[in-house]
């Protein structure tokens, strides 16, 4: 994998609040990987065209308005057909647990909520990144069973 | 490597190839290679000290782009961590316009630890995006410091945004890029102050040799004085401003890139960190190799 690693934070669906994402940005900047963020309300289309044209490795969806289990599976099946299987699709916010397995099994590859620090969020790109390198399925639309958490 | 996608115009085909010309993989030479003829599209630059509202200047001009159903593309530069080599690309957020069209290629770069205000790889990322027929180029750079004209060597023309309050006239006269913009802009109109500043730009300009680039008032929150702006720009490819002047700052530029693509320059930084070897003798070493 290359030596700088792309990450894009967005923010799906209507909710306004965006603290955290800006926080996880920050902390992944600091961590060495070029970081870009989105802004606020962007629609599944617009995500997956910016993850196109910043040829993103990783894809970070940060959902607080309880959206997540029609978003997020939607960007994913976005992103599949525009031919970005490889793409590491991670998500954060307020996400129940009872939504988790759903999301797993749709590709998401990791889920952080409230109280993750951002050692954890770093270990998780290593070893994503790790099984890229290895040749190992790890993609959003490779597959897998593999999670993070 | 197989360049049919992108030769055909493939998005993603775009941003790999625009990754591999990032990493130094891929160079302008190497693209001339994959395609035949190459028009350089029409550059501009856009720059000016941090919080002068570059990025919401931009948001207009590509609208006004999209509206005449124009191919562009656009690039962004923010400056990568001097400590972790991480960058925060954050200029999506302010061009909200930046992921609606099929028309609109849209792209952050990061410095990634070069001196100035453009990364070294970004020329031949313009020939590229010219080779694929994008009509007009829009870099948009690091809020640039007085020195730092770079800027000017990689575009046709530049655009410099400046603001009530950015500083005092003296400022105003030592910056550099004064003398290399084609366009100047007085942005957030709306406020007070900015009549002033456009005085004192006129006058700082009056003083000196060169031609003199038209001063605009624009406020980029109101939404005012951009049809003026446009204007210039439609009648701009007909002129161009201190040409010598570019052409010595693109020389130095090329020059310095090639210094940063020098196979050796890890280990002469590290050399000269450890103070094993004088700069004449990294210097020497340079230009040898």
């Amino acid at each position: 994998m290359d030596e700088h690693l792309r990450i894009i934070i967005a923010k799906p669906g209507l909710d306004g609040h965006d603290r955290g994402a800006k926080v996880v940005a920050r902390a992944l900047r600091d961590a060495g990987h070029e970081v870009i963020y989105t802004g606020l309300r962007r629609t599944p289309e617009e995500i997956v065209r910016t993850v196109i044209d910043e040829d993103a490795d990783f894809l970070g969806l940060s959902s607080l308005s309880g959206a997540h289990n029609f978003l997020i599976p939607k960007i994913i099946e976005l992103l599949v057909e525009s031919d970005c299987n490889d793409v590491i699709v991670f998500a954060g916010g307020i996400i129940p647990e009872k939504d988790r397995p759903n999301l797993f099994s749709k590709g998401v590859r990791a889920i952080f909520g409230p109280g993750t620090s951002s050692i954890q969020m770093s270990e998780f790109v290593d070893s994503a990144s790790k099984r890229r390198v290895e040749s190992l399925p790890v993609g959003c639309g490779e597959d897998t069973d593999w999670h993070w958490n | 490597m197989d360049f049919t996608k992108l030769k055909q115009g493939d998005r993603r085909a775009l941003s790999k190839t625009i990754s591999l010309v990032e990493n130094g993989e891929l160079n302008s030479a190497d693209i001339s290679n994959i395609f035949s003829d190459i028009e350089l599209a029409e550059v501009w630059a856009i720059t000016g000290s941090p919080g002068v509202g570059k990025s919401c200047i931009c948001e207009h001009i590509i609208d006004n782009w999209l509206n005449s159903n124009q191919k562009i593309a656009v690039l962004a530069v923010d400056p990568s961590s001097p400590l972790s080599g991480g960058a925060l690309l954050g200029d999506r957020i302010r061009i909200n316009n930046s992921d609606n069209s099929d028309n609109l290629y849209f792209r952050s770069l990061a410095t990634r630890g070069q001196s100035g205000a453009i990364p070294s790889n970004i020329i031949d990322i313009v020939h590229l995006l010219s080779a694929l027929k994008f009509e007009k180029i829009l870099i948009e750079t690091v809020g640039a410091g007085q020195a730092e004209v770079r800027v000017a060597a990689v575009s046709k023309f530049l655009l410099l945004v400046e603001a009530p309050d950015s500083g005092d006239m003296l400022q105003a006269e030592k910056a550099g890029l004064m003398e290399l913009a084609d366009i100047i802009l007085v942005n957030k109109s709306d406020l007070e102050r900015a009549n002033e500043k456009e005085e004192q730009l006129k006058l700082a300009l009056k003083l000196s040799e060169h031609e003199i680039p038209p001063v605009l008032m624009v406020s980029a929150k109101e939404k005012t004085g951009f049809e003026e702006l446009f204007v210039e720009m439609m009648k701009m490819p007909q002129k161009s401003r201190s040409q010598s002047l570019k052409s010595r700052i693109s020389l130095s530029y090329a020059w310095e890139s090639l210094l940063w693509k020098h196979k050796d320059i890890d280990t002469i930084i590290e050399k000269l960190d450890s103070k094993d070897i004088t700069l004449d003798e990294a210097l020497n070493h340079l230009k040898g190799g």
